[in-house]
């Protein structure tokens, strides 16, 4: 039931931003030049049907959802019950913000550090017993890649900033 | 013609160097192409420097192998790791990766590798034979052929959706509307970028497709947590039993010419090649409702078509002088650098070294077969490692493939974007196919439509009135019938596959 609302909320707030998105090529300089095929013609194009077509599916998915509050047949629920494993918030939270933090980290700590300590925290995200490889994969992966990248290939890579940046040029 | 080629061949032959650096380039394109970030341009574009060591000749045929080998390469990553290594592998994701998810992963290999040679060839043998009509087709294609060409392609994400139209339209739409984000090709106007500068160029397309497809990947399976049947046991190459590979030949002669033809089009490449085939296959296929869960010809399609389009890039480059794709206008550097003007008069003057790359290039289709193969089975000793530490790994190494690609931190902001939009696609069963499809083939048809307006006097019939316009259009329109007939045809069962949350 919680998955069947969240559609019809992510439905209606893209009905809602299409129709927005509508009336902000509305809005775009005229170019009196182009004045017929200006550059709102085909964003006011796309984001039409891209309303129309998510208002459609959005009643298909109001009705659907009446239908099973009224106690009619829900096939789709038992299928998506089944398909959310247990900590399923948990994990894909606790993944998608160690990305982040690694995007963040890239930048301000380098690649170096940045690199070794994401690939140690990501082994530990999901059940593995082999702790030495946890541990020995990331030093070893880091040190290749950055080798591959920055003498194999002369392309650069993230040298983090102030102190991490001296350390990073000191050591790639 | 015939004395060029036994010259050419002759200078191969009594030239062992040209060989080894066949052999050299294509195992480095293969090693391009698979590595996210890492494309075919930038493997071209790094050796460029290196062919001042080589005359004219030997630098062209390490640059042509370059450009083959990196083709393939970026369908090992795509099928194994569902992370295609370059753009015109993003289609090869869609079935190979569920191929492989289902213990078939040697098999999803055999078939992009063997259709991939097969339209490598079939590319050279048009370049060799057709070049200088093929060049003049596609001079002949102005906006209005251009517009009614991404109009072949789009109508296909009507039909792409699971089993449900809407969500095909949607997904889609969603492309096309991503695609708008950046500067106005005709006007110059900033559109839809909410004053960020970084946004002022557009979506990288690259950064995009790596995001939607490895980003979401990893986000999923770290989300699902350990799952056992997921493991992939077969993991060598096998290519396809001969019965098992004739069974997809309409689907392989059909994406080789469309391929070639693409290819030789100047602006339009190997990824819109890859793209345009796939959707053809989909819609002429008997079995439409295995596509995106590991169908062979989902395979088939998009390798044979892009590889075509290798072939098909070099018509306008030797020919003509233009480069058909972002590949061959590096190259053209290389052989500036040497020069050599491209153009008309190259296959006069320089018919050696036009007639040797093109047995170059059908050695390096040839030596792509044996190195597929060995490469395809280092890469998947990867997949014997576990998860736990491949996941991780695999968001390493697309976080640096992209930033390497402009030294840009932005690119990889926006890829981050694009696995969460990948992910938001997966959970609410949106066709990722559709939406790549719109992304690619939106600003073609966006172009050309205005461009073509301007040219017919703002006449929309005048533009679609044009011969070969109207030809592709009405092929659209037909086909477009054809697949909604398709569609309604088969039972409801069928139509709707209950695969919600996770329909690719």
């Amino acid at each position: 039931m919680i998955y069947k609302l969240s559609e019809v909320v992510v439905f209606a707030v893209m009905t809602i931003a299409s129709v927005a998105l509508w009336f902000t090529a509305e809005a775009l300089p005229v170019s009196k030049r182009y004045a017929q095929v200006d550059s709102d013609l085909w964003p006011k194009l796309v984001f039409g049907a891209l309303a129309l077509c998510c208002a459609v599916h959005l009643a298909q998915k109001v009705a659907s959802l009446r239908l099973a509050s009224s106690g009619g047949p829900t096939p789709e629920k038992t299928a998506l019950k089944s398909a959310m494993p247990e900590g399923y918030y948990l994990r894909l939270t606790m993944t998608a913000s160690l990305i982040i933090v690694y995007f963040f980290a890239l930048q301000y700590v380098g690649f170096l550090l940045a690199t070794l300590v994401f690939l140690w925290a990501g082994a530990w995200l999901m059940p593995y017993r082999n702790n030495v490889a946890k541990i020995a994969f990331a030093p070893i992966f880091t040190l290749f890649l950055a080798a591959f990248f920055n003498y194999g290939l002369s392309l650069s890579l993230p040298r983090g900033t102030g102190i991490f940046y001296d350390l990073s040029q000191a050591l790639f | 013609m015939l004395d060029s080629f036994a010259s050419a061949a002759g200078y191969m032959v009594g030239n062992p160097m040209s060989f080894l650096l066949i052999i050299f380039s294509v195992a480095w394109g293969i090693m391009f192409g698979a590595v996210p970030g890492l494309t075919g341009i930038v493997g071209v574009a790094l050796l460029i420097p290196f062919t001042f060591a080589f005359d004219p000749t030997e630098g062209m045929l390490l640059l042509g192998g370059v450009y083959v080998g990196s083709t393939f390469g970026g369908s090992i990553s795509a099928i194994l790791f569902n992370t295609p290594g370059s753009p015109e592998a993003a289609c090869t994701s869609l079935d190979g990766y569920p191929m492989a998810k289902r213990g078939e992963a040697g098999k999803a290999l055999g078939y992009a590798l063997a259709s991939s040679a097969v339209g490598g060839i079939f590319g050279t043998l048009v370049l060799m034979f057709a070049a200088p009509p093929l060049a003049r087709l596609a001079l002949q294609f102005g906006p209005a052929e251009y517009f009614a060409l991404a109009i072949l392609g789009i109508t296909a994400i009507a039909s792409i959706g699971g089993g449900s139209l809407i969500k095909g339209l949607i997904a889609g739409l969603l492309g096309l509307a991503v695609a708008l984000i950046g500067l106005d090709p005709l006007t110059g106007v900033a559109r839809f970028t909410f004053g960020n500068l970084m946004l002022l160029t557009g979506v990288s397309f690259i950064a995009a497709i790596i995001g939607i497809f490895a980003l979401a990947e990893v986000l999923q399976r770290f989300a699902d947590g350990p799952q056992e049947s997921e493991s992939m046991p077969q993991v060598s190459t096998k290519l396809p039993s001969m019965a098992e590979f004739l069974a997809t030949k309409a689907t392989l002669i059909r994406s080789s010419v469309i391929g070639t033809v693409i290819g030789a089009l100047p602006g339009v490449g190997a990824t819109t090649a890859a793209f345009i085939s796939y959707s053809e296959a989909f819609r002429w296929s008997k079995h439409p409702e295995l596509f995106g869960k590991g169908s062979p010809e989902g395979i088939v399609a998009p390798e044979s078509g892009n590889n075509a389009a290798v072939g098909g890039s070099m018509i306008p480059l030797l020919a003509l002088g233009i480069p058909g794709s972002a590949t061959t206008a590096v190259m053209i550097g290389g052989l500036t650098i040497h020069g050599i003007v491209p153009g008309p008069m190259l296959m006069q003057n320089n018919s050696d070294l036009v007639y040797s790359v093109f047995i170059g290039m059908l050695l390096a289709n040839v030596l792509m077969l044996i190195f597929g193969l060995r490469a395809a089975r280092l890469f998947a000793l990867v997949l014997k490692a576990p998860y736990q530490l491949v996941g991780p790994a695999i968001v390493v190494l697309c976080m640096t493939g992209v930033f390497a690609l402009n030294n840009n931190v932005s690119d990889v902001a926006i890829m981050l974007v694009f696995g969460a939009v990948g992910f938001f696609l997966k959970c609410y069963g949106l066709p990722v196919a559709s939406f790549i499809i719109g992304l690619v083939l939106g600003p073609i048809a966006e172009v050309s439509l205005r461009q073509g307006l301007i040219l017919a006097d703002y006449e929309l019939m005048t533009m679609v009135a044009r011969p070969i316009a109207g030809t592709l259009l009405a092929f659209a329109a037909l086909s477009l019938v054809y697949g909604l007939w398709g569609q309604l045809r088969r039972p409801p069962s069928n139509r709707q596959t209950t695969a919600e949350p996770k329909t690719t």
